[in-house]
């Protein structure tokens, strides 16, 4: 079984040399496609990130009623705290609400005067809040809307942020669908691509298989060695590519950072936690497709 | 050893390979066939290594039918039936040794075994110290008998050969007939395919007559009436 297997490995390596010059077309190709792949994986993480960056950035703003005492709304900080679609909770209290308030409208003199003519503080306390995840946000409102706390909640702040989740969903969707397609056909182009390198390689050893079927040579043994060279081909463009993909992501490295501010879409960190993952992937994917081509592309030989 | 029982292949309707053929070949027999191109003579050496299936018929070789053989069972038949052929059908880029070694070597033989069994078949038949040669250095006889080589090392019970000697001269047609009839001696049923008179009538031996794929004449010491 063993000296079985050697051989197999022998004849594979054997066609692999013989058909030195097609085996570099066949990788390069391989590589070219492999690339484009991990285009759409960086694609892929950058979206996610974007992604969840801009999320973070949202919240629910709750206005409270002016004069509502500091306990109660203490009170319905510390609710919603036990709530377990809510991150986390910030409370304002009005007189910092009428302190950011005249910060941010420090240039319009008119919005300034008129504060001057009101006597008390015509805000009252805000709470902001930061669910688990976007999605949560429906149920953190519908959890606000009973009557205990409506009677003390002047306003609540969601609508805007709803259409850009919304948004955000679409587009990250979107994108993924849009990177299955094009994966599946980069997927159906290295099908192509293998299964006429190894016809070819098949064509130039037709002789040497007709003479192995003749002397009993087994349709296993006669496919083997070209799904093993096909195997080759894989793990060669799989290793190559990913020496070439960290150069790469150098180069891009620092326009990304500067896109998200150094806060986020650090890719080579992210190669490098998820490598065993995404070079095994890749290396069983382009793997299973080269030896299910050559699978194919032998049969017609081994049916007499 | 051979049994046909009414076998027949049909190509395409109008294309008769041979028909409703009865025969029966013993083991240890050497039976020449002939007949005209086209006659079904090729066919039968199909039929015999399931390179072809009957559409009709019984083919039994030893105790094993082989009219539907699995297509994952051919290669254990063809490891009992050594095969010649008229163009040799050697790979040009491997010595002698290397050529009658693969046969071994496709088939999962270790390389102990290629390295007894090799000297052996090259021994018997007369190539010894040519092993390192290639096909181009040796002479369309020497070829020849690199592929007997070839087809003995698995120890077949059947040996087939169609027109082994068609490329050859009249000296080295008669070095590969004494080799076949050697092979012969040595208990193996012989199974040839020839259009050489002379080599049919010098053996004596059974001879089978083909014509649009029918038996037309089948005598246990036979001559070449074409």
């Amino acid at each position: 079984m063993f000296a079985n297997i050697k051989k197999i490995f022998r004849f594979g390596a054997q066609n692999f040399a013989r058909n030195f010059w097609l085996a570099i077309l066949t990788i390069s190709i391989l590589i070219l496609l492999l690339l484009s792949i991990n285009v759409l994986v960086v694609l892929n993480f950058l979206t996610d990130e974007a992604s969840s960056q801009m999320k973070s950035k949202v919240d629910i703003s709750i206005y409270l009623k002016q004069g509502v005492p500091n306990e109660e709304a203490q009170s319905l900080r510390t609710y919603l705290l036990t709530l377990p679609a809510v991150a986390s909770v910030t409370y304002t209290n009005p007189d910092d609400v009428l302190k950011n308030f005249k910060e941010q409208h420090a240039a319009d003199d008119n919005i300034l005067s008129s504060l001057k003519y009101l006597e008390e503080n015509p805000f009252g306390g805000q709470l902001v809040i930061q669910t688990v995840k976007v999605d949560d946000y429906k149920t953190v409102l519908a959890q606000v809307n009973s009557p205990v706390y409506q009677k003390i909640i002047e306003n609540k702040d969601f609508n805007d942020h709803a259409k850009l989740v919304d948004a955000i969903n679409r587009l990250t969707g979107y994108i993924k669908q849009f990177i299955i397609i094009i994966s599946v056909f980069f997927a159906f182009i290295a099908l192509v691509i293998i299964f006429n390198t190894i016809k070819i390689a098949i064509y130039t050893h037709r002789e040497e298989i007709g003479i192995m079927k003749l002397v009993g040579a087994s349709s296993w043994f006669v496919r083997a060695p070209f799904i093993v060279e096909a195997v080759f081909y894989s793990f060669l463009s799989v290793v190559i590519a990913f020496i070439l993909i960290f150069p790469m992501i150098s180069i891009i490295q620092p326009k990304v950072f500067d896109f998200f501010n150094g806060q986020a879409g650090d890719i080579i960190k992210y190669y490098r936690m998820n490598f065993f993952s995404l070079f095994g992937l890749q290396l069983l994917g382009v793997s299973v497709l080269s030896a299910f081509s050559a699978f194919l592309a032998i049969g017609r030989y081994l049916k007499k | 050893m051979i049994q046909f029982k009414n076998v027949s292949k049909v190509y395409q309707p109008d294309s008769v390979g041979v028909k409703n053929i009865n025969l029966r070949i013993k083991e240890g027999e050497f039976v020449s066939v002939i007949g005209r191109s086209g006659s079904g003579k090729t066919t039968l050496i199909k039929l015999i290594i399931a390179e072809e299936v009957p559409n009709d018929g019984e083919i039994v070789i030893g105790d094993w039918d082989i009219s539907n053989i699995r297509r994952n069972d051919v290669a254990y038949l063809r490891r009992q039936i050594g095969v010649v052929f008229q163009d040799f059908k050697l790979l040009p880029r491997k010595t002698v040794f290397e050529n009658v070694a693969f046969a071994l070597d496709v088939c999962g033989a270790c390389n102990q075994r290629i390295r007894e069994i090799v000297p052996q078949v090259l021994r018997i038949v007369g190539l010894e110290g040519k092993d390192d040669r290639y096909p181009l250095q040796l002479s369309g006889g020497e070829q020849q008998r690199a592929v007997i080589a070839r087809a003995l090392v698995h120890s077949p019970k059947i040996l087939v050969a169609d027109e082994p000697t068609g490329n050859l001269d009249t000296l080295n047609t008669q070095e590969i007939m004494d080799l076949l009839k050697k092979i012969n001696d040595f208990g193996t049923t012989i199974f040839l395919v020839t259009h050489n008179r002379e080599v049919v009538n010098s053996l004596k031996k059974r001879v089978i007559t083909l014509d649009q794929g029918l038996i037309v004449s089948d005598e246990e010491v036979g001559r070449y009436k074409l």
